[in-house]
């Protein structure tokens, strides 16, 4: 895989995201605490930049119309049917370093990506 | 007159009745109130509604967090009173802290009893006592599908409906020949345990329960006659014991309970009793009516008026368990021989009545599936009514009540009981709501503590309501906060001030789902910084975008900037920097909004520091929840038709309250005269200037609904004016919802009342808003300044854009 550094660990406070973009890829990446994940920073509903998003558990508000997006999957589970992609991120050096051409549509499970405009979805965590 | 410090242990039903009666008497007393739970005052009664699912905690709270701030009562959640010195009058708490009194009432309640078998501390055996019980039996639900009841009074058919309604298998088993013992004869007993069991319950009797069995979690109850019934969840309602520990450490004389005299007084003179603790001419009461009686006695004994004597309380019971109406009141057993029973049977129909009659007065009376009669047995009961004339038919002195219709209970006489829980007449309720128009059962509730009891009576109060009030009268609305934290924002906030929580993430830790949502991490971040005004660390990832950035994100994901420009004025200064910057920084577009300022649009977030220091003007709040701007007219300064310096008052509202954080956005307008030109009367609060004087309305809008403000006063002089708007301004930030504006608010609160708070209250409570006022303004900073020079986080503004020829590295997994 091909791993490209991007910001420093430590650089996104947590439970904050921020926008990385590389060539053609504009993406959003968060800092969980735990981990990092990333996913493309354009929401399915109208292209709001989920990196300002609020970070709930695994999941990201779009700072736009409150869309919920599962940062695992990258499926909608509020708001409207939807799917972003997600990218691989690893820590090498001090530096969070995110695999774009590994960037995929992960499958969506049963319950996911499913959710209705009028019924807020549960939090996948709780 | 010296000012006696007062402290209450015990935050129950007894203890708060019997504070609110002593508050009445306005005694010049500091009360300090210790709470071992961690929740305000609740309606223990109706946790078995909690446990059905019916209602929610914050659905049986008595007296919320504002009702103990209105009294000035200092509220200790969460913690013991472990230890009393009567003698240098000190008690001491389980957190080691220790507090002197010069008078100490003790409300502490009972104990549920358990009895001494084996196995009660098993996983899955519970005890319904309070809401940590009923939280724990509710998620033992979760995971069990049989449940035994182990006693089968009062408490524990409560229990079993609830468990029901959780989907268990419940059996109830009880040490006596039938249900209910305490409150029942052998037929009603009887009738009790047939309509029990058709509601799905198995009720066995006889049982003397030897062991809980099983390993680590129960798995069954094993009896003394070698019997057994699986179980998965036990809970034991055994009875009760009075909670008399601390009155032993005082030195108190205790029996069965705390002893007190008809005076309510302990053997100590600094040291009172209410409630199930106490021991009264050798009596222990277990419901709520006598404890309310004793309450009132109490606050007369404790505030220098001794003069009343509490004479013991007539038991009455009202249950009911999913349509089975049961009520039983006074002497019902009638051994003696000189007792008379007039009674009616019907099992067909599961109805039981039976009167008894002593000495040509009525004494006593039970009355299953059918309790219409209730209050007026009850009535004849207190009353000793002679009723020789009326024998013959006592048992249906009146026509069956037409069930649902509101006119039904408007026939009674004014003079009728309609809580007997709290002593409240039809007539006072009535009067209760055409003197304060109220709307809502829970403002008849807050107002007369109608209902307030056990509760039976609401659909009474509610009746009542909906007659006096016709097409006024308003459903409840709920206010939990969101899904994420259910608990109220009164409470929640409480629970923040008082746990010493300071960060946002610790309450959705600790009340909530951990996780939280866009809207209720926003909303306790409001909270947090409302309680704590900058003695905590901001945890601004729970904030809004906006929030984050002190900008507007706009549909691409730039940034608006809007500085304040106070009344809508400005100068070429300002202009030239204002130019000087969309040039420098290649803003795409220069607006003027509606609030009479500029907008520099399409600014993207890295540039936002740099633009504000360039600026150097104040942040104009047009992202935030806050004060956004005052809209102004030229008014005489420069107008022909204005009466009022609307400009000059403009500037000085908006540099009063600027920087201020509100529930919602608050917009303001001055206006010199009704013309309104600056539209100050669709606005959140606006000052309308008139000949002589200015007008001071609240909640206008003119956004995604358009409604005219109301007038909260007149006013002679532009320093009133000010005033005024200022002493509703800070009123709405510390009573408003999150996201509430004001236009919303007034209604839910009511304009008299706000006006009675605000700008009618006494000087001492306006003085007093106005300096939280102060001092929340103190605190506020501008934005801009601070986070131009240093940012919360180095990386706040800070976006990852690689150079394109950034390098891969290479590794194989």
């Amino acid at each position: 895989m091909r791993w490209v550094p991007t910001a420093e660990i430590g650089s996104i406070p947590v439970k904050e995201g921020r926008r990385v973009v590389y060539r053609d890829w504009n993406v959003a990446l968060f800092n969980l605490g735990s981990e990092y994940l990333a996913v493309d920073n354009v929401c399915p509903h109208k292209a709001g930049p989920l990196s300002d998003g609020i970070v709930a558990g695994k999941a990201v508000f779009c700072p736009l119309h409150n869309w919920k997006i599962n940062l695992e999957t990258g499926c909608a589970l509020s708001g409207g049917k939807g799917q972003v992609k997600t990218y691989p991120v690893k820590i090498l050096d001090q530096k969070v370093c995110i695999a774009f051409e590994e960037g995929s549509l992960k499958e969506a499970g049963e319950d996911q990506g499913m959710a209705s405009l009028s019924e807020p979805a549960r939090d996948p965590n709780s | 007159m010296s000012t006696k410090h007062l402290v209450v242990v015990g935050n129950g039903m007894a203890g708060m009745a019997c504070l609110d009666e002593i508050l009445k008497r306005k005694p010049a007393f500091r009360v300090t109130v210790f709470s071992e739970e961690p929740y305000f005052n609740y309606n223990r009664i109706l946790l078995s509604s909690v446990l059905a699912g019916e209602k929610s905690v914050e659905d049986i709270y008595i007296n919320t967090e504002e009702w103990y701030r209105k009294n000035e009562i200092t509220l200790h959640l969460g913690t013991k009173v472990v230890g009393v010195d009567a003698q240098n009058k000190i008690i001491e708490t389980d957190k080691g802290t220790s507090f002197g009194y010069d008078l100490l009432l003790l409300a502490t309640g009972s104990n549920p009893f358990i009895p001494p078998i084996d196995g009660t501390r098993k996983k899955g055996v519970y005890v319904f006592r309070n809401i940590a019980d009923t939280h724990g039996i509710l998620e033992h639900c979760k995971t069990a599908k049989k449940a035994v009841v182990i006693g089968g009074g009062l408490l524990g058919l409560e229990a079993a409906r609830g468990l029901l309604n959780q989907g268990q298998k419940v059996t109830v088993v009880h040490l006596m020949d039938r249900l209910m013992d305490v409150q029942l004869d052998v037929v009603g007993g009887q009738f009790l345990k047939r309509e029990i069991e058709k509601l799905g319950i198995d009720v066995l009797l006889n049982k003397n329960t030897e062991r809980i069995m099983g390993g680590e979690s129960v798995e069954g109850v094993l009896f003394k006659d070698g019997s057994i019934v699986e179980a998965e969840l036990v809970v034991i309602a055994c009875g009760i014991r009075p909670n008399v520990e601390l009155a032993k450490k005082a030195g108190l004389k205790v029996n069965r309970g705390i002893v007190v005299n008809d005076f309510m007084e302990t053997n100590d003179p600094s040291i009172f009793a209410v409630g199930e603790c106490v021991e009264h001419r050798e009596k222990v009461y277990g419901l709520v009516a006598p404890l309310y009686d004793q309450g009132k006695i109490l606050a007369a004994t404790i505030t220098g008026e001794k003069g009343p004597v509490y004479e013991g309380s007539t038991l009455a019971t009202k249950l009911k368990v999913m349509g089975i109406e049961l009520f039983s009141a006074g002497d019902f057993r009638a051994e003696e021989p000189d007792k008379e029973v007039v009674a009616y049977q019907d099992h067909a129909f599961g109805i039981y009545k039976k009167v008894v009659v002593h000495q040509r007065r009525v004494v006593g009376t039970i009355l299953i599936g059918d309790a219409s009669d209730a209050n007026r047995f009850l009535e004849m009961i207190r009353k000793k009514e002679v009723v020789d004339d009326k024998r013959h038919r006592v048992l249906f002195d009146t026509p069956p009540a037409v069930p649902g219709s509101p006119t039904d209970v408007m026939s009674r006489p004014d003079s009728d009981t309609i809580c007997g829980c709290i002593g409240v007449s039809k007539g006072q309720i009535v009067s209760a709501i055409r003197d304060n128009g109220l709307k809502t059962v829970s403002a008849v509730k807050a107002c007369t503590k109608a209902s307030s009891g056990c509760g039976t009576c609401a659909g009474l109060v509610q009746d009542i309501l909906k007659a006096v009030t016709g097409a006024e009268f308003e459903e409840e609305k709920k206010t939990g906060l969101c899904a994420c934290v259910p608990f109220p924002k009164e409470q929640l906030r409480m629970m923040i001030q008082t746990q010493q929580i300071k960060k946002v993430q610790d309450v959705l830790d600790i009340y909530g789902n951990s996780t939280g949502c866009s809207l209720c991490k926003p909303a306790l971040s409001f909270i947090v910084d409302e309680v704590w005004l900058g003695e905590h660390e901001e945890d601004r990832s729970a904030r809004f975008i906006n929030d984050r950035v002190h900008a507007n994100i706009q549909r691409d994901g730039t940034f608006s900037v809007v500085p304040r420009m106070r009344g809508g004025v400005t100068n070429p200064k300002e202009l030239r920097k204002i130019a000087d910057v969309a040039e420098k920084y290649k803003v795409p577009m220069v607006k003027v909004t509606g609030s009479q300022r500029l907008d520099l649009l399409g600014v993207k977030k890295e540039d936002l520091p740099k633009i504000w220091a360039d600026l150097g003007m104040t942040s104009g709040y047009a992202y935030a929840k806050a004060v956004r701007m005052v809209k102004s007219c030229v008014g005489t300064d420069f107008c022909r038709y204005g009466t009022q310096n609307s400009i000059k008052t403009g500037i000085e509202l908006e540099t009063l309250l600027e920087g201020l954080y509100t529930p919602a956005k608050v917009k303001m307008g001055v206006v010199g005269c009704p013309r309104n030109c600056a539209e100050a009367t669709v606005k959140d609060i606006g000052l309308v200037g008139i000949e002589g004087g200015w007008q001071v309305v609240i909640g206008g809008a003119a956004g995604k609904i358009v409604k005219a403000a109301d007038i909260l006063c007149t006013v002679k002089t532009t320093e009133e004016a000010l005033e005024s708007a200022l002493l509703f301004f800070q009123y709405y930030r510390e009573n408003g919802e999150y996201l509430e504006r004001t236009y919303d608010f007034i209604p839910r609160i009511g304009l008299e009342k706000i006006r009675r708070e605000t700008v009618l209250a006494s000087e001492e409570n306006k003085k007093a808003l106005l300096d939280r006022l102060e001092k929340a303004k103190k605190k506020a900073v501008n934005p801009w300044a601070v986070e131009s020079k240093k940012p919360v986080h180095p990386y706040q503004f800070q976006d990852f854009v690689l150079p394109k020829e950034s390098e891969a590295l290479i590794v194989t997994s």
